[in-house]
């Protein structure tokens, strides 16, 4: 199978690879929590089971356990800011008057924390380094 | 193409669908603010038959989500009232807990009653009573001002509730309600239960 132009592009040499796994990575897991928190709040053993595939998936690509770990660390971080800045929109634009705007602010950062911290960071890394041990070893 | 790119390729195309997913619901939270606040309680009759022991009455109220927003269950309803005679003055007359009796969701464009009897406390229905006896008022020149506090359960229910405060005001048989303040506290299980903030 012959790879397309747009695709090529993507995976055009080693470091572009890498950063593009990492954006991916990071829309990934942001798409995963905004799903169910702006659902339920919470995260059910689907979102748990689909935020360590992807994990896992990504850590395989970046063949590297180093960087599968600094890649999980690079893209969670940005993970966490869309998904702050997604819930904060509404404070943004005005939707929520004073002082609940910063009541909301502080609400969502208490929820982030709460879902992300420590089990679920903890299980995507395990995702990320098994990923990458075994891209090691089908991808070499 | 390798394993590795086809896995590449996958992660494309997943990223690309689980991003269309959550912003369907990222769309739907942002209707979620503007959608509280556009929750309306009318007045839709109000009527009182006074005598010493009670004011024997009975508000009814109509709660509507006109948004297309669904997601809001009712849970509780909690309502004080002053009297404001012709005269001046104001007889205060505490709680009432309105009974649901269940949750009531909040369809949008469904139109919710709530029937709300008060029987009165203290000297305001032997005061009530005695003015309209002796002709120093009649009944439709009292006014009776509420504090109605809708509880509605959303989605954020594991970390906050959420309260919806209207002033409403009646005199004689119609009256009007005016949303105020909506109020969100924490309840997560760590919290401390004593945050809050207007929305």
């Amino acid at each position: 199978m012959e790879r397309s132009k747009w695709f090529n592009s993507l995976v055009k040499n080693e470091r572009r690879r890498t950063i593009v796994v990492i954006l991916l990575w990071a829309g990934s897991i942001a798409s995963i929590f905004a799903q169910a928190v702006f659902q339920r709040t919470t995260l059910t053993a689907l979102d748990y089971g689909l935020g360590f595939l992807v994990s896992l998936a990504a850590g395989a690509i970046t063949l590297d356990i180093g960087k599968a770990v600094l890649g999980y660390i690079f893209a969670m971080t940005l993970a966490l800011a869309i998904l702050f800045f997604l819930s904060i929109v509404p404070a943004l634009t005005g939707a929520i008057q004073p002082p609940g705007d910063v009541f909301v602010e502080t609400l969502w950062i208490s929820i982030i924390f709460r879902i992300v911290l420590p089990f679920q960071f903890m299980l995507f890394l395990v995702g990320a380094v098994i990923g990458a041990i075994a891209g090691e070893n089908y991808f070499y | 193409m390798g394993g590795r790119d086809l896995l590449t390729l996958v992660f494309v195309i997943s990223t690309i669908a689980s991003s269309a997913v959550a912003g369907a619901y990222t769309y739907n939270y942002y209707q979620f603010y503007p959608a509280l606040r556009s929750i309306e309680l009318k007045v839709y009759s109000f009527q009182y038959n006074p005598t010493n022991t009670s004011l024997n009455a009975q508000a009814v109220f109509t709660i509507e989500n006109p948004s297309s927003y669904s997601g809001f269950t009712m849970t509780e309803v909690l309502a004080s009232f002053d009297i404001s005679p012709p005269g001046g003055g104001v007889i205060p007359q505490g709680l009432t807990l309105y009974e649901l009796g269940h949750s009531v969701a909040l369809t949008p464009g469904k139109i919710t009653s709530l029937k709300i009897p008060f029987t009165g406390t203290g000297n305001g229905p032997i005061t009530v009573y005695n003015m309209i006896q002796n002709h120093q008022a009649t009944q439709s020149q009292f006014i009776f001002d509420y504090r109605v506090e809708v509880y509605v359960s959303t989605f954020m229910d594991t970390y906050a509730s959420i309260i919806i405060l209207y002033a409403c005001t009646t005199q004689g048989t119609t009256g009007q309600c005016q949303q105020g303040e909506i109020a969100l506290a924490t309840t997560g299980p760590s919290s401390n239960g004593g945050g809050g903030g207007g929305a």
